[in-house]
């Protein structure tokens, strides 16, 4: 790095403030993942029981949020919604937004999910006298979270990386706390170094947890 | 799929089966045990008596026509099933056989005609579904026994959601369906932990655990390694002596020759033959059902 003096000082001094955000990006994301996760479960589910009304309203929710920029929902969010009267916070804005974005994609994998159960057993339910809601509670569901959990992981992630988004409404999670710091240190490449290592470990965490499940979660391989 | 009108299970009609007793003769030794041995012709004194009592046939097919889309694959059946009765089901693939079977349950909701069971319309718009298949169990050629269950949570699951037993009469029942197809030892693993034939034994054990008035075997032997065919018939044999009422679709010849009270042949969607297992057979007397019969029995 010519004419670049590295000087890691900066992270020890700026710990306390890095810490503080890091804290709301945890907080934020956790919320966010928890609702994607809520959200796209019943998505999933009311496609793939074909529930009346919820039927065309879940597919019009998910092609409103996947065909839209992350940015331009957080902007709607923040600053449009008070000019009809809805004042949210940043924090509200921070985990609804991604509620709502992650869900969008989480709809889409459940319902992936449930409609790859084989239509054998769905089958061999019904003929035992297994009603609709029965058959999706004991045998669609346990199946198809299985196959729907990867992808799932994959959105997840994405809704923890997205937490970086709220820069954008000046809500001071991580990435606005190291913009912050930056406009002032201008020490650029150690702070936006190690927050990006921070986010790589999160994202990498999360992702041997939920490898964690997938593996305790998993049928038997077959003899 | 469903109608969505009020689920009321269809109203008896005078003379027909009481719903909650269990179907008659599912014990060892039932009313043809002696009369089944291999070579014997098919005992009509049982069956004589029940029809001397009025009992309605369990099954009835009028006039039943089923097209999807612009196919009709069942065009116009009539069929009669006897309380007690094998009756085997044998025709080319496309025949409409499975089809035949999956409208008696209703997995597929006929086009036209009726179906009663004991007696009851169950084709018009009131009956509940649900409510029929508990009363008619069916047996699929892919086992299609839940993964991730344990055989014992396969057998055990309907009855547990379904009735009101106590969880340890349904074990307890489980247990003795599993002796009863010899495959106690094996209540706690889980499907892919068995072979084909074991599959397909649980899958039987598993549809009587509802104790149904008739069972609908779909080809139930057809994906199966030869060697595991011949556990899977015995355990078919076992029920047809002990009197369970049988609708066998299959490909296998000998059986329905030595274990069928009466043999259909269907073909493009119509029955073409009907009689006793061995006239069929060995004289058959429509082309369609000689041609096929030369191409099978080689």
């Amino acid at each position: 790095m010519p004419g670049y003096h590295f000087d890691p000082r900066v992270i020890l001094q700026q710990l306390p403030a890095l810490a503080d955000g890091l804290r709301l990006t945890l907080v934020v994301s956790a919320i966010g993942m928890a609702g994607a996760f809520l959200v796209g479960l019943a998505g999933g589910a009311a496609c793939a029981l074909n529930l009346p009304l919820l039927r065309w309203a879940v597919p019009a929710y998910v092609e409103v949020f996947r065909n839209t920029p992350l940015l331009v929902q957080i902007f709607f969010l923040y600053f449009a919604l008070p000019e009809i009267g809805v004042k949210l916070s940043g924090f509200t804005v921070a985990w609804l937004a991604l509620v709502l974005w992650g869900g969008a994609y989480n709809t889409e994998n459940f319902r992936a999910g449930f409609e790859a159960v084989e239509r054998g057993y769905r089958e061999a339910a019904r003929a035992l006298g297994l009603g609709t809601w029965q058959t999706f509670a004991t045998i669609v569901l346990p199946l198809g979270l299985r196959t729907a959990l990867p992808s799932t992981t994959n959105t997840l992630i994405s809704v923890l990386k997205n937490s970086s988004f709220m820069v954008a409404i000046g809500f001071p999670e991580l990435t606005d706390t190291t913009v912050s710091i930056v406009s002032l240190t201008f020490r650029v490449f150690e702070l936006f170094g190690v927050i990006g290592v921070v986010y790589l470990v999160l994202a990498w965490a999360l992702s041997a947890l939920m490898r964690g499940v997938e593996r305790r979660l998993a049928l038997p391989a077959a003899h | 799929m469903e109608p969505g009108l009020s689920r009321t299970p269809p109203r008896p009609v005078a003379g027909a089966a009481d719903p909650a007793s269990p179907p008659q003769g599912i014990e060892e030794g039932g009313p043809r045990a002696s009369l089944r041995a291999p070579g014997q012709d098919a005992a009509p004194a049982p069956r004589e008596s029940e029809a001397r009592q009025g009992a309605p046939p369990v099954v009835e097919l009028r006039g039943v026509r089923k097209s999807f889309g612009h196919r009709e694959v069942l065009r116009g059946i009539d069929l009669v099933v006897s309380r007690s009765e094998v009756l085997a089901i044998i025709g080319p693939s496309g025949s409409g056989k499975s089809t035949l079977l999956r409208c008696i349950n209703l997995l597929e909701p006929i086009t036209s005609g009726r179906i009663l069971l004991e007696g009851r319309d169950i084709t018009n718009a009131e009956t509940d579904p649900n409510w029929v298949r508990r009363q008619v169990g069916m047996v699929f050629q892919q086992f299609n026994l839940f993964p991730h269950l344990t055989v014992m949570d396969n057998l055990t699951l309907a009855p547990r959601l379904l009735t009101k037993a106590p969880r340890e009469e349904i074990e307890q029942r489980a247990r003795a369906l599993l002796n009863r197809v010899g495959l106690s030892e094996f209540a706690g693993r889980f499907p892919h932990q068995l072979s084909g034939g074991q599959q397909q034994r649980v899958a039987i054990a598993r549809a009587l655990m509802m104790q149904p008035r008739v069972l609908l075997l779909d080809e139930v032997t057809s994906a199966l390694d030869p060697e595991l065919v011949s556990e899977v018939l015995d355990v078919i044999r076992d029920l047809a002596v002990s009197g369970m009422t049988m609708l066998v679709v299959t490909h296998e010849m000998g059986f329905a020759r030595e274990s069928a009270d009466r043999l259909v042949f269907m073909d493009g969607g119509v029955i073409l033959e009907e009689g006793d297992p061995r006239e069929v057979l060995d004289h058959p007397r429509h082309p369609r059902t000689q041609q096929f019969l030369k191409k099978v029995l080689r």
